[in-house]
C-alpha cells in the first residue's frame, strides 16, 4: 500500500502574507465517504512582530457548514486543540500539526489563526482512513496535476 | 493504522514573500531519516496567488548531498509539471517510489516574469519506512503537534 495514494490533500489556506490566517472549512465527508482521521498542517515562513498569541491558533468544529463552530473540547482541560504562542523569534519556517480523530468530532473542522502582524503562512489537510480510497488525482485532492514516478 | 502518523513531513520551500522571475530556494529531501529509508515520497508544490506560469518545476536526484543532481527521467522525458498563470491555489504533486531512486531529491522551481509573480510553497511527505516516526519531531512537526482524540 502506498500511503500517499490512499489519502486526500485539501487546501485550507493557500500561501499568503497577512494577519488573517484562518483556514477554510475542512469537510470530513468527501464524495459521500467519511474519513476517520485528519492531519491539519500549518506551515509558516517569517512570523510577524508580536507573534501569534495564545488562544489565536486553535481548532474548531461544527455540524453544519458556515456556522456554529465551537472549540473542540479535550478531556481534562476543555480548551481544545490549541497551540501556545507561536513566536517570531523561534518559529519561523516551522510546521505545526493538528492530528484529529474525526470519528469523535463534528463533520466540519476549521482552524482559527490570527497573527498580530503580517505573517507568511499556508495550511492544508491530509485526510486518512477512508472506507473508500481515492483512485484518481482529483479524488486525491490534486487540483493541479500529478505525476507518479 | 493511522497512516498519517506513520509519515514525516518536510518543508522544502516555506511560505515566502511573493517571487517574480526567479528561482525559489528549495531544501533537499533526504529519503533517509535517522538512518531509516523511506520508500515513498510525495512532493507537493502548493501555489497561492500567481499571475505568471512556473517555468521550471522538476525533480532531480543525487547519491550525495549538495552536488551531482540530475533530472529524474520517466517514460515521457524529465519528471516535470507545468503550473500556469491561472493555477492559483492549486496543488501539483510528484509521487515517487524511492526504492528506485537515489537518496537525495531536489525540487527545481522557477517562476516566470509577471506583474507581481506568485506565492509558492513546497513540502514533502515521506512514507513507508521500516521504522515509523514516534514523536512530533520525527514526524516533522518541528513547531508543535496536538492530538485531538
Amino acid at each position: 500500500m502506498v500511503n500517499g495514494l490512499d489519502q486526500k490533500i485539501v487546501k485550507l489556506l493557500a500561501p499568503i502574507s497577512g494577519t488573517a490566517l484562518t483556514s477554510s472549512e475542512l469537510d470530513t465527508v468527501q464524495s459521500g465517504v467519511k474519513t476517520d482521521y485528519a492531519i491539519i498542517y500549518y506551515m509558516f515562513g517569517v512570523i510577524g512582530a508580536g507573534n501569534i498569541t495564545a488562544g489565536n491558533f486553535k481548532l474548531q468544529h461544527s455540524d453544519v457548514s458556515g456556522s456554529g463552530f465551537v472549540d473542540i473540547p479535550v478531556l481534562g482541560n476543555g480548551t481544545g486543540g490549541t497551540f501556545g504562542v507561536v513566536t517570531t523569534t523561534t518559529d519561523d519556517g516551522k510546521i505545526f500539526a493538528i492530528n484529529v480523530d474525526t470519528r469523535k468530532t463534528r463533520r466540519y473542522l476549521k482552524v482559527t489563526c490570527t497573527a498580530t502582524a503580517a505573517t507568511l503562512g499556508c495550511a492544508f489537510a491530509v485526510l486518512d482512513r477512508m472506507k473508500e480510497a481515492p483512485f484518481t488525482a482529483a479524488t486525491r485532492g490534486v487540483t493541479g496535476t500529478e505525476l507518479v514516478i | 493504522m493511522i497512516y498519517s502518523l506513520d509519515q514525516k513531513i518536510l518543508g522544502i520551500t516555506p511560505p515566502a514573500a511573493i517571487i517574480n522571475n526567479a528561482s525559489f530556494t528549495t531544501a533537499e529531501v533526504d529519503s533517509v531519516q535517522n538512518g531509516v529509508k523511506y520508500e515513498w515520497a510525495s512532493i507537493y508544490v502548493y501555489l497561492g496567488a500567481t499571475d505568471v506560469a512556473v517555468t521550471s518545476c522538476k525533480i532531480q536526484e543525487s547519491d550525495v548531498s549538495g552536488s551531482g543532481f540530475i533530472d529524474i527521467t520517466g517514460a515521457n522525458g524529465p519528471a516535470s509539471l507545468s503550473p500556469t498563470a491561472t493555477d492559483d491555489n492549486k496543488f501539483f504533486v510528484f509521487h515517487i517510489d524511492m526504492r528506485k531512486r537515489k537518496r537525495y531529491l531536489d525540487l527545481v522551481l522557477t517562476i516566470g516574469s509577471g506583474a507581481t509573480g506568485g506565492f509558492v510553497t513546497a513540502f514533502a511527505i515521506l512514507s513507508r519506512s521500516k521504522e515509523v516516526p514516534s514523536t512530533p519531531t520525527l514526524r516533522g512537526a518541528n513547531g508543535g503537534e496536538v492530538l485531538v482524540t
